[in-house]
Parts: structure tokens; sequence; C-alpha cells
């Protein structure tokens, strides 16, 4: 849906983005992280078509952004983080103005203006001035500009920001049933806990490079190299650690709290083999977890020190 | 334009149904709508009292309020309206809508005034009385009211522009706008409300040359506008589209200065200012035009850069001449041609009795003043892109101003001689007219000022033009080192090397 290729982006003597290629598939919901600078905000805007690339190929639902821009704009809504909106304007012109903008007929604007003012809790400030409207509001109102032309594919810039801790649910919600619905989702956020809430894939950029994309599982693989296994043992542990040391996908063991605490390098069934393996040989194990790494961790790891 | 793109620009367009909206409710007419009207009754009092109505004098006062109205408040508005989508960030939104930026343009460019378009409706009842009354004829009416309509829409797509480019967010129109407004409306209807004698015959329809075509005054002065509106109005829509593009790009720049070249020789004939200077000024608008023109037309180094890896990537070694990320040499090139061309029009056309005897070292100082300042120009944006403005005004300054000053300042003190000679002749302000100027048999430019004169003009194009041919190599190289190292990922550097 999103197929991005060899991108590169320069302000003047700066590359923002370096050769980038990222696809975002439908029904795909990837997070694009990385610290301030990484380039996020300068691939989505070059793939809103706001910044011309110096080189590349960006493809919007197989439209070539280059070659049919309005075609292209059509299937794109976006949402900054900071929403601008026509202060002088009511909240359902400022919808209207929009739906002209992206040629919904004149006949289904109203119904349309009412569904996604429905969609995002607004109903009731229908007839509001869009000055009056709070933050987390002024971001349910962009949210609904953003779902007025019913685009293909949605790109993000921070979205949660400013809204309240239903509204990020309501936000999750939505994104979920649009990726549900086929739609591809772009987001770019810093709350990290938030995006592995969102996302079903993650793209990390570093200093203009797409250093890593791909489901948060492969890049977990990846990156931490497996998962850490903490173990309980009961008993003499010669037997135990002996085990474990012939194990070529276990490292750096450390007994922490009565707690063998190790890397393993394997996938959840080569863990379950070992758990197999350890009790048929007779070691007593009380307690035996795997732990996987929240985005923070892979993101230290991957070198991203900066983030906020 | 298709059909569908015309019914958005002007029947169903989005952003004039917005400010229709915002700028029509009842609490943002009912003050202006009341001080206007207020004005016009106040107006229609004093015609009636000191009548005014047979001899125009309320028509006359009735069109100045709908200058004011349209001119002045109508293009501070158009200003104020799109700098604030711009600081604001909604215009990005407009950008990235399917809807044509000339559409998006045209509806700044009608929509935000709409609140002045309806107050200056408010006015016309007076001016139907003076029909009415014998002051004015129907005639006068609607050309007075259409010439406005033009007035106002140059003033308006000034500001369209200023607000697009400038760095700063337009606030309050512009101080400098408005005055330029009452300046420049002033001025026009200063001269018809006193109807400059059609000296053919005084007592018919004013008329105006355009190539020995003598053309009724409000086709002559549509001729005039609409290309400036028309220009405005692209380069407008450019910037629209993408906040990084030029205004024109080099072949509407050339298009540019082939129009306003031809609107300037154009006006030549019967005379509008028969007055000796003529031709040495008319080269002042040729040179002025010509770098006018040639501002657009600059790739800063950023611009270059990007050029460059553009075309390598499609294997090619240069960037196309007439592609906006080019340099401005080669259609500098055609620019100077274009002003070469007019001056040598200029030539052509004067009575050689009458010809200056040395116009055209005149000519040609004109267009390589506009080579030179186009380079220096060129090399400053691929040298220190950030500081080019404040680095070309600096520069300016220097060759320009300085040695005008110093010039003036030795004429003042009736120092005679060399000295003088050669500051009125290094400066171009002073040099071109200096030299241009002058029957036969008249007193001439001196050697000393000749040679002043020719000395920059052909000195710094030679300069510029190999100091950019220096740092052109220099980028080159330090481009071909960059895509010669090898990627090291993770750990690259964001900048590119050498600069």
């Amino acid at each position: 849906m999103i197929r991005v290729r060899d991108l590169r982006v320069d302000y003047d003597t700066t590359c923002a983005v370096r050769d980038l290629s990222l696809d975002v598939a439908p029904g795909d919901v990837c997070g694009l992280i990385g610290p301030n600078g990484a380039g996020k905000t300068s691939t989505m805007r070059a793939l809103l078509g706001l910044v011309e690339p110096t080189y590349g190929e960006i493809e919007v639902a197989g439209v070539d952004m280059r070659e049919r821009p309005r075609d292209a704009a059509r299937l794109v809504g976006f949402m900054p983080d900071f929403p601008p909106l026509y202060e002088d304007l009511l909240c359902w012109e400022f919808l209207d103005l929009f739906a002209a903008s992206y040629d919904v007929p004149r006949r289904l604007r109203r119904e349309r203006v009412d569904t996604v003012l429905d969609l995002v809790g607004l109903a009731a400030k229908r007839e509001a001035p869009a000055a009056e409207l709070s933050r987390g509001m002024r971001q349910r109102l962009m949210l609904a500009k953003t779902l007025l032309p019913d685009p293909k594919v949605l790109v993000l810039d921070e979205p949660a920001s400013g809204v309240d801790p239903l509204g990020r649910i309501d936000l999750k919600n939505i994104l979920k049933a649009q990726a549900d619905a086929g739609k591809a989702v772009l987001i770019s956020s810093h709350i990290l806990a938030e995006m592995s809430e969102f996302c079903t894939t993650m793209a990390i950029m570093e200093k203009g490079r797409l250093i890593v994309a791909g489901s948060i599982e492969t890049i977990r693989h990846e990156v931490m190299g497996g998962s850490t296994l903490s173990v309980e043992v009961l008993g003499d542990p010669a037997l135990f650690l002996s085990l474990v040391r012939d194990d070529p996908r276990a490292s750096d063991i450390q007994q922490r709290a009565g707690h063998y605490v190790f890397r393993y390098g394997g996938t959840p069934d080569a863990a379950a083999d070992l758990l197999a393996r350890l009790v048929a040989a007779g070691v007593r194990i009380a307690s035996f977890q795997r732990h996987k790494e929240g985005l923070e961790e892979l993101f230290l790891r991957i070198g991203a020190r900066e983030v906020s | 334009m298709p059909l569908t793109l015309i019914g958005h620009a002007l029947l169903d367009n989005p952003i004039t149904v917005k400010h229709v909206r915002s700028r029509l409710r009842r609490g943002q007419i009912l003050t202006p709508v009341t001080v206007v009207a207020v004005l016009s009754l106040l107006i229609a009092w004093w015609g009636y009292v000191a009548v005014r109505y047979p001899d125009g004098g309320v028509a006359r006062i009735a069109l100045i309020l709908q200058g004011i109205v349209l001119v002045v408040l109508g293009g501070s508005q158009v200003g104020v309206s799109l700098s604030g989508a711009r600081e604001s960030g909604i215009l990005d939104f407009h950008r990235i809508s399917p809807l044509p930026p000339a559409v998006t343009t045209l509806g700044f460019f009608f929509g935000a005034p709409v609140r002045e378009y309806l107050l200056a409706l408010i006015p016309i009842p007076l001016l139907l009385l003076s029909v009415a009354a014998g002051g004015i004829s129907l005639a006068d009416f609607y050309q007075w009211e259409l010439a406005l309509l033009l007035i106002a829409w140059v003033f308006h797509v000034i500001a369209l522009l200023s607000a697009l480019v400038s760095r700063r967010p337009v606030r309050n129109g512009g101080a400098g706008l408005i005055l330029l407004g009452i300046i420049v409306f002033g001025n026009i209807f200063g001269w018809l409300f006193f109807r400059s004698p059609n000296v053919a015959n005084p007592d018919g329809p004013i008329t105006l040359p355009f190539f020995g075509l003598n053309l009724p005054w409000l086709s002559w002065f549509a001729l005039y506008t609409l290309p400036l509106i028309g220009f405005g109005l692209l380069a407008a829509t450019r910037k629209m589209q993408s906040a990084r593009a030029p205004m024109l790009s080099k072949p509407q720049a050339v298009g540019f200065l082939g129009v306003v070249t031809s609107l300037i020789l154009g006006a030549l004939g019967r005379g509008i200012f028969p007055r000796d200077p003529l031709f040495a000024l008319l080269l002042y608008g040729l040179g002025g035009a010509g770098i006018v023109a040639s501002l657009p037309i600059v790739a800063d180094l950023g611009q270059y850069t990007r050029g460059l890896r553009r075309a390598a990537r499609i294997g090619q070694s240069r960037v196309p001449i007439w592609d906006d990320l080019a340099l401005n040499r080669p259609v500098l090139f055609v620019l100077c041609g274009i002003v070469l061309l007019g001056g040598s029009y200029l030539f052509w056309i004067q009575d050689e009795s009458l010809r200056p005897p040395y116009f055209s070292q005149a000519v040609a100082v004109t267009v390589l003043t506009v080579a030179y300042t186009g380079l220096a120009h060129q090399y400053l944006a691929l040298t220190t892109p950030a500081r080019t403005r404040a680095l070309l005004s600096l520069f300016l300054f220097l060759v320009w101003v300085v040695p005008l000053l110093a010039g003036i300042i030795l004429r003042i003190a009736n120092v005679e001689g060399s000295w003088t000679d050669l500051f009125t002749g290094l400066s171009p302000i002073s040099g071109i007219i200096a030299i241009g100027a002058g029957r036969p048999g008249t007193t001439q430019a001196s050697d000393t000022l000749r040679l002043a004169a020719l000395a920059p003009a052909v000195s710094l194009p030679l300069l510029f033009n190999n100091l950019i041919s220096n740092r052109r190599r220099q980028i080159e190289a330090a481009l071909g080192t960059e895509d010669r190292q090898t990627p090291k990922p993770l750990d690259r550097s964001g900048s590119a090397p050498g600069f």
C-alpha cells in the first residue's frame, strides 16, 4: 500500500533522509520511530508530497507520487502532531471545506461530515467554533478531517499528543478499525509504549537512515537476538549450569536474587525444548520465565539514545 | 484549462466558500458596512449641499472611497489571510489535498477580500446618481470601475506573493503595501481625473499608444496590468504548490522578461514622457526588468547539489539547463539577450540626428549590469546560501550606491573633472543616463566617465563567471568524493562532505 524505494531528501546541505526503502502493507500499522532529527518527519513530508525528494520512488496504493501527485493525495489522510485549524470556522464548516477539497460530492458532504464527527466523538460540537475547542478536541477534529475522504493510507505524526486517556483509547480503537478495514497506517511517535499497542510493524530511523524495519517480533529477534530467560532452580545448580552452558544459544548467564538470568537466542519453541531437557535431566525447576523486551529496550539496543 | 478546473476555481472553490462563510458573518460585516454606509451618506449629503453631482465631484470622492476599501483594505486582507494560513501550517493541508494549486491560489485571491468587494458596492449608488446628474458619463462609470478592479487585483496579487515568500508573516497587510497602494492608486486616478489630453484630439476619448496603435485608455491599462496579474498568479501558484519552488521556472522567467520588455517598448510612440532622456530612462526599465527576471532563476547550493544528485541518478553529468535546480548562467544569457534586443530597438527607433552619440554604450552597460548582478547572485547562492540576500544587497550597495554617492558629493563640492566623472561612471545608476542621454551637439559624457562605466560592466561578469566555474568544480568534486565513500551503517554524518 505504501512503497518507498531509495528515497533521499536533502535540505540545503543536510541530508535528512538517505536511501530509505520501506513497505507498509494493507492492514499494517507501522510505527516510524527514531530520535529527534532522525528523518521521520521528512520521510512523512515526502510521502505526502510536501517535500520534493532529491530522488527515490514513492507509491501510494499503486499510484506514483511524482507522476500523479493529485491522485496520490486523494488516497492519503494526514494528521500532524499540532493540529492547525481555521479558527474562524465552525467545526462542520471546517470539515465541509476539506470534503469539498477532496471532491466529496456536494449531496454527500453533510452526511459524511456528520459520520466522521460522530466517529471521533465530536457530534455535540458540530456547530461550535473551532477556536473554542480544547487541545484534545482539536486533535479529534483533525482526525475527523483525516478520515473524511476515506483514505486508503493514513499518515499520523504524533497523533496522541495532547489527547486525554479516554481519547487515546478511542484513537487506538479507531486506528485498529481502520487497519482492520485494510488501510495502511504509518505512525510516528515518541511514546514508545503506546506505539507497541498500536503497531504491527516498525521502522527505526537514525540520522536519516532506516536501521531496521519489519514486524516487532522479527525486529526483536534480529536486534535482541532472542529473549531473556529467568529460571529459579531448587537444589544444586551444577547440572542446570552444565546443561545451559552446553547450549550454544545461551549466553551472559548471571545469578540475580536466587534466579539464573541469561540471554537465549532461540525461538519460543527452542526455549520450550530447553525446559523439557532440563526437567528430563532431573533439574528441579521452581519457575521458568521468558521475557520479551519492550520497544524502549529495543530502541536503546539499536543505539538511538537520544529518544525523549 | 479543463472545465472542472474552471468550475472549481470560480464556481465551487472551497477556499472561496470558506472565506464567504468566515468573513460574511453578521458580526464580521456589521461594523465595516455601517462605517462605509455612513461615509457614503456623508458624501451624498456633501454633494447635495455643495452641488457637486453635476461636476463629478461626488463620483470622484466615491471612487476614492471604493479604492481605499478595495485596493488598500482588500490587499491587506489577502496578505493577512494567506499569511495566517501559512504560519499556522494549514496551508500544507491545502498543498496535500487533491485541490489543484491554481484553485487554491484563486480561492485566496478572490475569497480573502470578499468582504471588501461587498463594501465597495455600497458607494455605487453615488456614482449612479452622478451619472444621472450628468457629472460623469455611463462610460466613465464602468471604465473607472473596471480600472479600479484591475488596480485592486494588481495589489491583491502583490499581497498574495508577499504572504507566500516573506520570511515573517504579513500582519495587518503590511504598512508598505498600504502606502504603495495609496500612492499608485492616487496617481493613476489623479491622472484619470485630470484627463491627460489627447494630443491629436483634445476633446475625444483618451487613447494611449502601443507599438503605433492608439488604444482606448482602459484597453491599454488592461494590456499593461493583466500580464502582471497573470504572472503574479502564476508565481503564487508555484509557491502554493511547493514552498521550496522558485517563483517562476526558467522558461517562465524568460517569458516574463519578454512580455515586460514588449510592454516597455510598446509604450513608445506618441510619447507619454516626451522628454530628452526618455530612451535612457527606458534602459533602466529594461535593465530593472532583466534583474527582476533573473531573481527566480538562481539555484542555491542545496538546490544545485540536489539537481546534480538527481541527474547522476539517471546517468547524466549535468543538470538540464531549464531545470529549477540548474545554475542560472545559460538562461541569464538569454535574459541578457532580451535586454540587448530591447536596447537595440531603442537605438534603432531614435532619429539619427537626435540619438545620443554614446547610446549604444549605455545599452551595453545596461546588459552587462544585468549579467554581473545575476552572476553575483548565483555565486553568492552557491557559496553562502543562508546569507545570499544580505551579501547581494551589500555588493550592490558597494558597486551601485557608493560610487553614486561619491559622485554626488564631489558635484555638490563643485569638484569638476576626472574624479567626479570617474565615480559618476562607476555606478550604473548614474552612468547609464550620463552616457545614454544628451542630444548630439550638447555636452557629452567624457572619456573618463565612459571608461569608468565600462570597467565594472566588463570585469565583474568575467570575475563572477570564473568564480562560479571554480565553485561548481568544487561542488562536483565533493559530490564525487561522497559517492565513492563506502557506506557505514549507523554511523553516517548527516551533512554532505565538502561544505
